[in-house]
Parts: structure tokens; C-alpha cells; sequence
């Protein structure tokens, strides 16, 4: 039977504004005391009326543009009406018909997968179900959240996996969102049904309360063999009415039947009275376009051509931050060489350690670089480790530790000389079986305390034993 | 706008939808629906197929706030109103199904 | 010193100013009147006596109100009092906050004395429908004072204060102002903020002054106005500020629409009206038929979809979770406008009924913008009769809708108007006329008021108690 999972992703990102969506309460709400932020606005208070947060939509237009969209000039907010205890409004404030931004995309490892669309709306306040009672807490309630919705083109658990971590990746670069899966500032919900022997089409289910890539993963994956399953046993195929909700148990391991949505949930959406549109022209829409930074996959291909392995690539170009920090280091020389040396550094013995941007001088790479040949390659990663913990000059470092490596033939000659002396048995392996000048070279490392060049000082020693 | 005839499982989703329960005395409600559907039907004498729609009557737009913080209320100001409240959250007992 | 509750705002400043009375003097005058007819008449929900006395003590008459006892229609937010909306729903209610116009009102000096009773969630035109009972009218105690502002249009026919605040969707502060020959005046949307007023129809709604003369009313609207940021919806221009006053309308052509003589108009009200109009004629306006202004009839539907579209939707935040009882304490009229909103929002309902009624707004719009082509001002009948009489309301579906057919393009289309006394019924109940302007031209609306109420007296009659 030839399985073809199909699989659409809704993600919520929760920005990192300092004031709400439509009131100037703070946004942040990770341990702070419950109802400690809320006003008649977001509390839901008879009378109270919403001001859309400028900042927040300027960052849902910027990340609709890294997510190719086309941004939609004008646009409007609307109401979706539902009741849920921690819904202050009895309607939230979200975008249904004019979202901000609309039809993007993410290439995934050659794939391409279609974004419905990037809007704006506001989060509810969180609950707490004790003892057959709910706690509510509506310090969340407003926080400003961008919603991205896929088209169902995700193929599999693992591209599921690999378009949330290049979503979560652009979301930080562009610096609007922690977008913390276990934290909460990004919720996934993915909806998944798999059609059969190019045939069959199995009901789609909506997957909630995933809280981990791991879990969407995992979730998605037994979602596919359990519809897998029920098709086998029921036959039933996708209609327009048997769409369902299940809820994820991670510590089950399993889905289950949380609702059957008739039909759709009737939300009764309308434009919002109280905000009047939004008009975005398109000279701002290209203002907003070029304070874009330049995002992971550009960057990759940047690195790349500068003549980086992709791997090297790949890892540097992982966070904005990082990102800025090689480019701040080769920002001193512009050749391939410098790069390459520089991303081995930062890939290497820098990779560990958490880096100020602040603490990293160019120069001192530079330096390095340029002596690069007089330094086995363990010391220079020693230096910079050493260079950068202290903020002192790598040379000077290797002055004081007497560090330079010896390529002058004369000292090289002298300590081969010890050392042939010092291992008979060596000699004689070595004469035996060219490989074992290995054994010899290490005794020249040791004997010159790691100083020695081990390349040329392999050439003396093969030229002494001759 | 057709004939519409809001039958007693329309009139009941209705009132599902709009969380309310009608009690017997108020079942004339239905009747009454009917009549003030019926009679706002009137606007189809008028042709809107080159209008649209105007939902903002003072032609506003572009109404934004700067991300600035403003105070809050205090919880006890917050909390003030409810009828049950337990260590600073609102308490609720109702049991209402999760229409999302 | 008895009868101070009769003095009209300016009266009354004078007097304070000149120091022939105290606030104290002032508030007890309307404490006592209240006392005396308010068991009977229930314009008041909540009276804040004691408070009011108290601020009376400390009154700084420097300020443009200071020392003057207002009556707050219960849908507007006032911090720490009370606030129901007439609705059981919000029966132990104190507000959180101030609504911005209440914190003007309150900046400017002005001594709360009471809120006053409406129909419930402003749902009505008679002020019958308030779960706290209905208010009497004071000219006739066996017939409505109108709606939903009734308790503030009362308090002000009965002198129980000297200013009073309402707020108008389509008619709730122009047709009580009528059926108790009182002013009413309803700015332009958006020219007073609605942050704080209990939400009714966010896209009309129109908090305004109901007040004993025309020049009490806009001072009261100079206060209240101006752009807050607290309200995306409100107009960006700083506050109203009244115009000069025209020694004659000469130059200004009056519309006087035909549709809105519809046939069941009350002979009585048609004569007043046409009479109101020869004497702004004889002002030197020039008096304009128009004969094509879009019927009234259309108006009713429009209003009553999106009106009861946006109920629906506004009364969805009642709970009884964060404050307020649950549910199940609506009242009928409510439940009633809450059903067939949510019914008209439903999906496969939405385009026949909310985006149809959305685009004859439109037309509507586009009407006004065409007959003041022709002429600067509209007047006509603010309501078809004079009040009705107690239990109108009972058993319809429409009441409300249908009373205010000649009030609800205007509010439907965000224009000013006013309604002001200008005759009697042979019941001696009052009469009421209206003058709309465009968007904005609350200047034209204030002249021509000002100028006709110069030289009548109606506004000076007062019911017999």
C-alpha cells in the first residue's frame, strides 16, 4: 500500500513586544504574580476598547516578507466569537479575511511548503484546571501573537520537524520572538491525514497541545499509523463534516478524541467596528522589507561562497548572533583563506563557550591567521581560547608561553638528533616500516615541548635516518 | 434572502451559539425571530451588487499605539468585581465546552 | 432656597459665581426633588447622595461645572459607584475605571448625583425595558419618557439635576429628548470617546449631553469631546468648541425630507414640525423639500441586523466570571437582540443579512452626502408620536427598531443631531424636532437650534409635578 502523509502546520509565535496587542499592560507574563497585568482592556471590562500595538504589526509584516508572503495593502482586524472562560472578550481579535500577509513559502531541503498566510491576533489568558474548578490568570491575556498557517504540503514527522526549526530560526533572527516551544512563545499545532494508494483520503485530524518539537514529531508519526489503522478497519475516507480534534498525551505516547467538530466551529467572524483598517503603502511595506536582516539561508549561501564547507556554513550561520559574529571577525580581510581559518576557529575550540560579541577583536584573528605558520595547529586553538578568555593578544600569549613553533631547520635538526638517539628500538621499527615515524615525530613534539613543526620535523628526521 | 423558517433546531443551535438558555415563558422569542427576519428582508428591494460595504462610517485607518507600557491595574482592583476568586486567580466552576 | 433645581446650567453658574448659592444648595435643591418625585418617576438607578453632598462641600467653582449636580446615564463607567446598565446582569457592578468622557465631566468639576436608568443594555426607545422598571414620564405619568436615555431625559424634565449625560445608537438620546421636551443633543461619531460607555453598537454608538436649553448642551459637549487615544474610533480633533452665535439664518437652505412624514405620523407632531419649520423660515433659512431622500423603512432593517449583530457580539464578554452575574440573569429583550444577531452572523447567513445590511449603509451614506448637495441642514420629526403610553412595548419584536425609524439613518450614516422642544401635543405631552448636519458641522446644528429655541419658549415649559 503506498502511504503519502500529509501533513499542515499552524504555528503561534508570541511576540516579544514590551506592551500587549491593544492595551499598554506588559507583555511579559513567565513568573509574575496572576492578574498583576491586566487593565479594563485586556481584563474584558464593560467598555473598554482596543488600540492595535504599532510595533507588533510592523513585526508581523517583517516576518511575512522572510517568509515570502505578499503583503496585503490594506487589512483589517475581525472578531471570531467563541466562549471559554479564559476568552475575557467572549470574541478574540484576530484577522480573518485581510491578513496581513499572505501565499509565502520555506524551500526545506529542496521542498517547497506553501504559507497560507501570516496574521495578527491575541493570545487568552492561561487556565488552570484544580479540583473540578478553573483557575484563571489573564496576564495573557492580549499578548500580541502572529499565527503562520501552511498549506498541507509537510510530507513527513521529520520535515514537520526541520520547517518548525527553520521557521523558529528565521522568527529569532529577525529578533521579534524567543519562540520557545517548551516555554510556550511558540505553539504548533499540526493537522494531518494520509492518503492511501494515490486513492484514499483518510479524515483529517487537528493535533493540539503539542509542547515539543520531539512530541510533534512523535505525534505526527502515530497520528499516521493510527489513521493508517482506522482506515483499514472502517474504510472511512475525508468528507467535509468528519475533520476532528485530538489531543496529544506525551506521556502516553497517543492522540485522543478530544471533540468532534461539527462541521466547523461557527465563529461567526465579522470586521471588527472598533479598530479601523490598516493601511500599509508600499514604500513603507519596502522599509519594512530592508531592515530585514539577512536570513539563514542567504547567509548560508553567502558563507559558502566564500569558500566555507557547508557544514561550517550551516553552524555559523545558526543565529543571528552568530552570524555577526563571523562577519564582524572577516569583516578585518576579505580572503577565502582568512574566512576559512576564522569559521574553523569559531567551529572549533570557540564553539563550547558562549561568545560576547563585544569581547571578540578581529584583529587578534588576524594576527593569528597571519602567523599561522608558526603555530602547530592545537596551539592556535589553545591561543585563541586563552586570547579571548583573558582579551590579551594571542602573540603576546604565545611570547610569554614561549609558544612559537620551530620550523628553523638547525634547532629541528638538534632535537631529531636527541631523539634518535634516545629510541633505538624506534629507529630500527622505522627502518622496518616507514609508518612507524610517527612514534618519532611524537618524541620530537615532546622533546621540543609541542613547539616543533611536526611537518618539517618529520622531513629531518626522515632525511637523518636515511 | 429566502423563505427562511427558522426551525426549532436552527433556534436552539442559535441559542447554543449565543449561550443562552430561552426558558418556557420565553419561547415566543422564536416567533418573534421570524418576524424580524421576515421583515428585514425589505433590503433586497434594493440592488448592492456595485456597493461596498462600509463598516468604518468616519473613514479612519492607520489607528496605532506605540509599544509603550502603561500601568496596570492592581490585582485586587482586577479581581474586585469577581465572584469567586482563590490566591489572585479568578475561580470558575462552569463547565463550558472549548469552541475553538 | 428652593427651586434652584429648575436653573439651567448657565443659570446656576451664574448664581454660584456670584455666590448667591452654595453647591451644597444646589445638590440638596436636587436631592430633595429626587426625594420628593423619583420614588414615582424611577429615573434613577443609583443615587450618590452622601457623595455628592460631601463633594459639594469642596466644589471649586472656577471650573467650567464646578458645583453642578449631573445625572450619568447607568451605561457609562463612573469608578467606584455603581454601574448596571439597567440590567440585573451588572446589579452589584462598581466600576473599575472612568469612562474617558466621565473623566472630563468629572476634570471640569461636575457632581455626580445619581445614574440614571435606561433600558436595559440600551436595548429600547421607551426605557420600559430596564430590569430595574420602567421610568415615567413626567409630563404623564401613564406614558414612557422614550429611550433608551430616559432616566437622564426625565431627571432633566423633572429638574432632578441640573445637567445630564446619555448616549445614543440610533435615537436614544434625540427621541427621549423629544417625548420629554428636554434637548438632546448627539454629536458625531466619534466626536465623543466611547472608551468606558457601555458597547451597544460600536459602529453608531454616541455618548452626548441631555440637558434643559441648547447652550447647556454644548457646553456639556465642549467638556465631553475631543480625540482619546483610549478609542481608535474617535475623530482626531482636539475639543468642540461652540461657534458664534448667527443673528439670523439667512444664506442657509433647510431640507425638510417628505419620507420622513410617513403615514402614521401623529397629526399633531407633522403640524409642530412644519411649524418649526416657518419659523426658522421666517429666520431667514430658506426651506427646501426634498422629495427623494431614501425611505426611512430601509434604515430599520439596516439598523436592526447590525445593531443586534454587534449586541451579540458586545454582550458575549458577560460571563459572570470577572464580574457580573452569569448568564441566565439577561433579560428578554435582551436575549431577544442577542438571537438574532448571532443568527444573522451564522454561517450562511452572513453575506444575506450582515454584508447586505454593511452595503445599503452605503447607500444610505451616499444619500446624506446627495441631499447635502442641496442643502446645509436636515430637519424633521424626531419620533412619528408623542410618548406612548406604558405597555407599548410589550409582546413586539421590533419595538425599539421601528419607533426610531426617523432617528436611524442619521446615527447609521455618524451624523450630528439634535432634537429640540417645539410644541405640545393636545395631551400636553411634548413634541420634538430634529436638525442633522453633515459629519462634523455640530456648528451648524448648535446655530440653528440656538436661534430657534431665542425666539420660542417651548424649552421653558416644565410638567407639573
Amino acid at each position: 500500500m503506498k502511504i503519502t502523509p500529509i501533513i499542515g502546520l499552524e504555528v503561534h509565535v508570541e511576540l516579544k513586544t514590551k506592551s500587549k496587542m491593544f492595551c499598554g499592560c506588559r507583555a511579559d507574563h513567565f513568573h509574575v504574580k496572576p492578574n498583576t497585568h491586566t487593565c479594563p482592556v485586556c481584563l474584558g471590562l464593560p467598555g473598554a476598547l482596543p488600540v492595535p500595538n504599532k510595533k507588533a504589526c510592523e513585526w508581523c509584516l517583517k516576518l511575512g516578507l522572510a517568509l515570502n508572503c505578499s503583503i496585503n495593502e490594506q487589512s483589517f482586524f475581525e472578531r471570531k466569537n467563541y466562549f471559554y472562560p479564559d476568552l475575557v472578550k467572549g470574541y478574540q481579535i484576530t484577522q480573518f479575511q485581510k491578513p496581513f500577509a499572505i501565499n509565502g513559502y520555506l524551500n526545506i531541503e529542496g521542498h517547497k511548503i506553501r504559507i497560507n498566510r501570516a496574521h495578527m491576533e491575541e493570545d487568552t489568558g492561561k487556565s488552570i484546571h484544580v479540583d473540578g474548578s478553573t483557575l484563571l490568570d489573564f496576564n495573557r491575556s492580549g499578548v500580541p501573537l502572529v499565527e503562520i498557517v501552511s498549506e498541507p504540503d509537510i510530507q513527513s514527522a521529520e520535515q514537520a520537524k526541520k520547517y518548525l526549526n527553520k521557521l523558529q530560526q528565521i522568527i529569532r533572527y529577525i529578533g521579534i520572538s524567543d519562540a520557545d516551544i517548551e516555554k510556550g512563545s511558540m505553539r504548533c499545532e499540526p493537522t494531518v491525514n494520509v492518503c492511501l494508494d494515490d486513492k484514499f483520503y483518510t479524515p483529517l485530524v487537528e493535533i493540539k497541545n503539542v509542547a515539543s518539537l520531539t512530541g510533534v514529531m512523535n505525534a505526527i508519526n502515530y497520528e499516521i499509523k493510527r489513521q493508517i489503522d482506522a482506515y483499514q478497519s472502517d474504510g472511512i475516507t475525508k468528507n467535509s463534516s468528519n475533520k476532528t480534534t485530538r489531543g496529544w498525551d506525551a506521556d502516553k505516547n497517543q492522540t485522543f478524541l478530544q471533540r468532534e467538530k461539527e462541521g466547523s466551529a461557527d465563529y461567526r467572524y465579522f470586521p471588527e467596528p472598533d479598530i479601523p483598517p490598516i493601511i500599509f503603502n508600499k514604500e513603507q511595506i519596502e522599509e519594512i522589507r530592508q531592515s530585514l536582516p539577512v536570513l539563514p539561508d542567504e547567509k548560508i549561501a553567502q558563507y559558502k561562497l566564500l569558500g566555507l564547507s557547508d557544514y561550517d556554513a550551516f553552524i555559523l550561520a545558526d543565529t543571528k548572533e552568530s552570524a555577526e559574529i563571523f562577519d564582524k571577525i572577516i569583516s578585518i580581510e576579505s580572503s577565502r583563506e582568512f574566512a576559512k581559518f576564522s569559521a574553523n576557529l569559531l567551529t572549533g575550540p570557540l564553539k563550547t563557550i558562549k561568545i560576547d560579541i563585544n569581547k571578540i577583536n578581529p584583529d587578534y584573528f588576524k594576527k593569528l591567521f597571519d602567523h599561522k605558520l608558526d603555530f602547530s595547529s592545537t596551539v592556535i586553538k589553545q591561543l585563541i581560547l586563552d586570547s579571548y578568555q583573558t582579551g590579551l593578544d594571542p602573540l603576546e600569549i604565545a611570547k610569554e608561553k614561549n609558544l612559537f613553533q620551530v620550523s628553523d631547520t638547525n634547532t629541528l635538526e638538534q632535537f631529531a638528533k636527541e631523539v634518535i638517539e634516545a629510541n633505538p628500538k624506534a629507529v630500527e621499527d622505522y627502518h622496518q616500516n616507514p609508518l612507524a615515524i610517527g612514534f618519532l615525530v611524537g618524541q620530537l613534539m615532546k622533546v621540543s615541548k609541542g613547539s616543533a613543526n611536526p611537518q618539517t620535523g618529520k622531513e629531518i628526521l626522515e632525511k637523518l635516518l636515511k | 434572502m429566502s423563505d427562511n423558517l427558522i426551525t426549532d433546531s436552527v433556534f436552539e443551535h442559535t441559542a447554543r451559539l449565543s449561550r443562552l438558555e430561552i426558558k418556557p415563558d420565553e419561547t415566543n422569542i422564536k416567533n418573534q425571530l421570524i418576524e424580524t427576519v421576515k421583515y428585514v428582508e425589505v433590503l433586497d428591494e434594493l440592488n448592492t451588487s456595485d456597493v461596498s460595504p462600509t463598516f468604518q462610517v468616519n473613514h479612519k485607518s492607520n489607528i496605532l499605539r506605540e509599544d509603550k507600557v502603561e500601568a496596570s491595574l492592581s490585582q485586587e482592583l482586577a479581581l474586585s468585581q469577581a465572584e469567586k476568586v482563590s490566591s489572585g486567580y479568578f475561580k470558575t466552576t462552569a463547565t463550558i465546552d472549548k469552541n475553538k | 432656597m428652593t427651586d434652584l433645581n429648575k436653573l439651567t446650567l448657565s443659570e446656576a453658574r451664574k448664581g454660584l459665581k456670584s455666590k448667591k448659592f452654595t453647591p451644597t444648595d444646589l445638590v440638596q435643591s436636587c436631592l430633595d426633588r429626587i426625594k420628593s418625585f423619583d420614588k414615582k418617576l424611577n429615573a434613577f438607578v443609583t443615587l450618590c447622595d452622601e457623595e455628592a453632598l460631601k463633594q459639594a462641600k469642596t466644589a471649586d467653582i472656577s471650573l467650567p461645572l464646578g458645583g453642578i449636580p449631573i445625572a450619568i446615564k447607568d451605561n457609562y463607567l463612573t469608578k467606584g459607584i455603581r454601574t448596571t446598565a439597567s440590567s440585573l446582569v451588572l446589579d452589584e457592578y462598581i466600576a473599575q475605571y472612568d469612562a474617558t468622557a466621565m473623566k472630563k465631566l468629572k476634570n471640569a468639576g461636575a457632581i455626580i448625583i445619581g445614574k440614571t436608568n435606561l433600558d436595559a443594555w440600551a436595548h429600547g426607545s421607551s426605557t420600559e425595558t430596564s430590569d430595574y422598571g420602567p421610568t415615567l414620564n413626567p409630563w404623564n405619568t401613564d406614558h414612557l419618557p422614550g429611550g433608551s436615555s430616559g432616566g437622564s431625559a426625565a431627571a432633566m424634565a423633572a429638574d432632578e439635576a441640573i445637567v445630564s449625560v446619555g448616549s445614543e445608537t440610533a435615537g436614544s438620546i434625540r427621541q427621549p429628548a423629544a417625548w420629554c421636551g428636554v434637548v438632546g443633543f448627539k454629536p458625531t461619531y466619534g466626536r465623543v470617546s466611547r472608551y468606558g460607555i457601555i458597547a451597544m453598537k460600536s459602529s453608531t454608538d454616541s455618548p452626548g449631553p441631555l440637558c434643559k436649553t441648547v447652550d447647556d448642551a454644548a457646553t456639556l459637549l465642549e467638556i465631553m469631546s475631543g480625540h482619546d487615544p483610549y478609542d481608535a474610533t474617535s475623530i482626531e480633533e482636539d475639543s468642540w468648541k461652540k461657534p458664534e452665535i448667527r443673528q439670523n439664518l439667512n444664506g442657509l437652505k433647510i431640507g425638510l425630507p417628505l419620507s420622513y412624514f410617513p403615514s402614521q405620523i401623529q397629526p399633531e407632531v407633522k403640524k409642530s414640525i412644519l411649524e418649526a419649520a416657518e419659523t426658522l423660515k421666517k429666520l431667514g433659512a430658506q426651506i427646501l423639500e426634498l422629495p427623494d431622500v431614501l425611505d426611512p423603512k430601509y434604515s430599520i432593517a439596516v439598523y436592526t441586523i447590525l445593531q443586534r449583530s454587534e449586541v451579540s457580539s458586545n454582550l458575549a464578554r458577560f460571563d459572570g466570571i470577572r464580574y457580573g452575574h452569569d448568564r441566565s440573569f439577561f433579560g428578554t429583550e435582551a436575549k431577544r437582540r442577542i438571537m438574532l444577531g448571532t443568527y444573522s452572523l451564522s454561517a450562511g447567513y452572513y453575506d444575506a443579512y450582515y454584508l447586505k445590511a454593511q452595503k445599503v449603509r452605503t447607500l444610505i451614506c451616499q444619500d446624506f452626502d446627495k441631499q447635502f448637495q442641496k442643502v446645509d441642514a436636515i430637519i424633521g420629526p424626531v419620533s412619528p408620536t408623542t410618548a406612548l403610553k406604558l405597555g407599548a412595548t410589550k409582546g413586539q419584536a421590533m419595538f425599539g427598531e421601528l419607533q426610531d425609524m426617523l432617528v436611524e439613518p442619521s446615527s447609521i450614516a455618524g451624523l450630528p443631531g439634535i432634537s429640540i422642544p417645539c410644541g405640545f401635543d393636545k395631551t400636553a405631552l411634548p413634541i420634538g424636532f430634529q436638525i442633522m448636519a453633515p459629519q462634523k458641522r455640530e456648528d451648524l446644528v448648535y446655530q440653528i437650534a440656538k436661534i430657534f429655541e431665542d425666539n420660542t419658549d417651548y424649552h421653558t415649559k416644565r410638567p407639573k409635578l
